[in-house]
Parts: C-alpha cells; sequence; structure tokens
C-alpha cells in the first residue's frame, strides 16, 4: 500500500508537485499519465525518498519512507535513467542486488535469466540501451520485493520484451500481491495492466479513477440539429470539448451523460448517439481542456 | 483464446464478457467447460487480474458462469442467453446505419421487408449465411 498525503516539491521559484495525494492498494496496479514535465518523475523519485518532499507524507506499507532503509530494502525501482556501474558485468550487478537487498530470490533470478536471455557475463558498457532497461527490471523483479515503483519501464525495449515485461507485472501483481505503480506514456499498456491510473498536469493529479469508471466518466456525444445548435449546450459547464465537422457536433462529456442526453432530447436534435473513447482519446482531451493540446501547425 | 482491443472504447471488462458470451453462442466454449482461473487469464492476454475478476463477476451474476470451490470456474449448464435492453437498443442502432444505407441504395420498404423476411427463411432453414 502506498499513500501519498499532500506532497509538495520545488526545485527554485518552479513548483514541481502541488499537494498531491494519492493512494495505491496492495496487489493493485497503479498508472501514471501525464505530458512531459509533468512531474511524474519528481513525484516516483519523492516516492523512492530520492528527493525529500518540502511539504507532505509519503507511507508505503503505513510507514514512513523517509530515511527508512528496511522499508527501502522491501522497495524495487526502475529509475527513468538507470545508472550502471560500467566496469560491471552483468553478474557482479547481481551480487550487488543481492548483497543490498534481503529479500534476493536466487530461484527466481536464474528463471528470469532465461526469461531474458541477458549473458551474465557482458560487461554493462557493453549493453545496449534496451538491453540496460531490461537488466533494470529483471534485477528488481529478482528481490521479491512488496513493491515495484518503475518510471517510463517500457520505454525503449522491443515489442517481444515489452510485452515479457507486461506479462511478468500481471503475474507479479496477481501471484504475490506485489503493488506496482508505474509511469508510462503508453495508454494502451497502462489500460490493459492498470486498475488504476492518474493523470498528472502541471504537479498536480487532476483525475484519478477506476480503470473501469474510467471511460464511463468521460463520453463523447454526436449529435446534429436541423438548424444551429442551440447556445444554451455550449455554455454548460459538464461539458469538456466541442468540436464540429459542418452540422455534427463531438461533444465531450464528463459525468452524468444520462442528463445531458435528456436535456439535449428535448431540443429535438436529428442525430444524438453516444460513442465511447479510449484512454487515449479520454487523456487528451482531457490535456486539451487543461490548455495542453495539439494546435494545427504547418512548418 | 480470448482478444480484448485497449484501444477500443469499450471497458476492458465489457469487452471480455462479450467475448465469452460470443464465443458461449457460436459454441467454440460450451458448457460445463472449465474456463482459466483469474490468474492464468490475467498472464495469458496481460490484463489487470482485477479487470478480468469483475469481468467473471459480472458472467456470475448473470449465472453464464459458476465458481465451485477448489474446482475453479465453469460454464453454466443453464446458460440461456436472454434479451437485455441494452443491446437490443444496440442492436436498434445498427439495424438503424443499414436501413439509412438501404434507402440511399434506393430500396424500397418492401424491398426492405422482403430482404429481411428472407434472410430469416435462410436462417431459419438451417443455412449458413454471413
Amino acid at each position: 500500500m502506498i499513500e501519498v498525503k499532500g506532497v509538495s516539491k520545488a526545485f527554485g521559484p518552479e513548483k514541481a508537485l502541488d499537494m498531491v495525494s494519492l493512494s495505491v492498494k496492495k496487489g493493485s496496479i497503479y498508472g501514471l499519465m501525464g505530458p512531459n514535465g509533468a512531474g511524474k518523475t519528481t513525484l516516483i523519485k519523492c516516492m523512492v525518498d530520492i528527493y525529500k518532499p518540502d511539504e507532505g507524507e509519503i507511507y508505503i506499507s503505513g510507514q514512513r519512507i523517509s530515511q527508512n532503509k528496511r522499508l527501502k530494502s522491501r522497495i524495487g525501482y526502475v529509475a527513468d535513467v538507470q545508472y550502471f556501474y560500467p566496469q560491471f558485468s552483468v553478474k557482479d550487478m547481481a551480487a550487488f542486488y543481492r548483497q543490498t537487498y534481503p529479500g534476493w530470490h536466487e530461484e527466481r533470478y536464474q528463471k528470469l535469466k532465461d526469461v531474458f536471455g541477458i549473458d551474465e557475463k557482458k560487461k554493462l558498457r557493453e549493453l545496449s540501451k534496451g538491453t540496460k532497461a531490461q537488466l533494470g527490471i529483471f534485477l528488481n523483479l529478482s528481490i521479491n520485493a512488496d513493491m515495484l515503483i518503475l518510471d517510463e519501464p517500457t520505454s525503449g525495449l522491443d515489442p517481444v520484451v515489452r510485452q515479457k515485461v507486461l506479462n511478468l507485472l500481471v503475474e507479479e501483481a496477481g501471484a504475490n500481491e506485489t503493488t506496482i505503480f508505474i509511469s508510462s506514456h503508453s495508454l494502451g499498456e497502462l489500460e490493459r495492466i492498470c486498475d488504476h491510473v492518474g493523470i498528472m498536469h502541471k504537479g498536480k493529479i487532476i483525475m484519478e479513477a477506476s480503470i473501469e469508471d474510467l471511460k464511463e466518466k468521460v463520453r463523447k456525444i454526436q449529435v446534429a440539429f436541423d438548424g444551429e445548435m442551440p447556445e444554451t449546450i455550449a455554455l454548460r459547464k459538464d461539458i469538456l470539448s466541442i468540436k464540429n465537422q459542418g452540422r455534427v457536433y463531438h461533444l465531450v462529456v464528463k459525468d452524468g451523460i444520462s442528463e445531458i442526453m435528456k436535456d439535449i432530447n428535448q431540443l429535438s436534435p436529428i442525430l444524438l448517439e453516444t460513442i465511447d473513447m479510449s484512454l487515449e482519446e479520454i487523456f487528451i482531451y482531457k490535456m486539451g481542456g487543461e490548455g495542453y493540446a495539439f494546435e494545427d501547425f504547418s512548418l | 483464446m480470448f482478444i480484448v482491443n485497449p484501444a477500443s472504447s469499450k471497458p476492458i471488462y465489457q469487452q471480455i464478457i462479450e467475448d465469452i458470451k460470443e464465443k458461449i453462442l457460436k459454441g467454440i466454449i460450451t458448457p460445463g467447460e472449465k474456463l482459466p482461473s483469474v490468474r492464468e487469464l490475467a498472464k495469458m492476454i496481460t490484463i489487470n487480474p482485477n479487470t478480468i475478476q469483475r469481468a467473471y463477476q459480472e458472467l456470475e451474476r448473470e449465472k453464464v458462469i459458476v465458481t465451485i470451490r477448489g474446482k475453479g470456474t465453469f460454464i453454466s449448464t443453464e446458460y440461456q442467453p436472454k434479451r437485455n435492453q441494452e443491446e437490443i437498443n444496440e442492436l436498434k442502432d445498427r439495424i438503424k446505419k443499414e436501413l439509412v444505407e438501404a434507402r440511399y441504395m434506393g430500396l424500397q420498404r418492401e424491398d426492405i421487408l422482403e430482404l429481411v423476411a428472407g434472410l430469416l427463411d435462410q436462417l431459419e432453414g438451417g443455412i449458413e449465411i454471413d
């Protein structure tokens, strides 16, 4: 279980985290998404006690993480940019983990070595970027952690390995009740493996939902009227965005879809239907609502 | 065996439910057959175990599957596909779209009715159509 309570962190005048609170249940997989520079990595670094928050507290399994060496030895962490001693071999690195983490599980390590197919004798400076990324996941899965905190773990992996890693994570959460916190830009991936997701923007969590509720929370309505669309619709606060192609309007609606459908129906539209959205679409709309949108441009 | 598409706008648990029901209707999985456990299926199709759990719970509530403690999850032998208002509405929407298409093709009311009746005859006569 992870509990983040009112955490803020500033670098100079810039607030990287602004009163962030969230909680992740045991055995749950939580996916964090957000545009570049939203504060995801800062939050993760606070969770693993690399950064000290200016305000707020982080509890893991009910204990404060700050300076808690024993607790930290139960947490697997894959950083966004991983650092390994370049002159070490894979075997040396494994020995380093074996020494550092009391939960080291030799049998798992041997099994995973076959799964990933990494040559133990190779020096770390000889490994490609993707292989290094694999090694980080491989070692952290070998320490039998209670908690895995992964900062964009699948970026740089080829599709086959990516699939393997996702499978291993699902298995970890299901079989060992490992709590997993993962940040990613691959929303399709998050949607598959997570049960909860959060969207971060400018240091704040702007939306949080279980994966099942999410798609029911944000919906798209397709509507057309004989003449102009009545202005009252555009003024509604529960509409996140309005776009049109000719007479057909697409409205993105949050919460209470039945209410808005009823209201629109009374205005006798010639077309009115709901369209569901993928997580990717929800994300883009949500970010658009926050003023972070893709503007049409040409060079 | 089970297919989910995260890019689809349907919640994944819903996709699993529909996929299982469809496979029963098509006879690909038969009453009494054992389904993979939540964890097995999670790993098989790389989906969060809680999402699978939710799908199984829903299917169990609808009596499509039964879980026998210590033995596993099975397709119910008493499962009768039943009409559900939401599904009927969806079907209506789909038919509506096709009807608009038919009108654009210049088919008249009688033509369409005749077409549908013909297809129904074929179906009931046991001839495969798709």
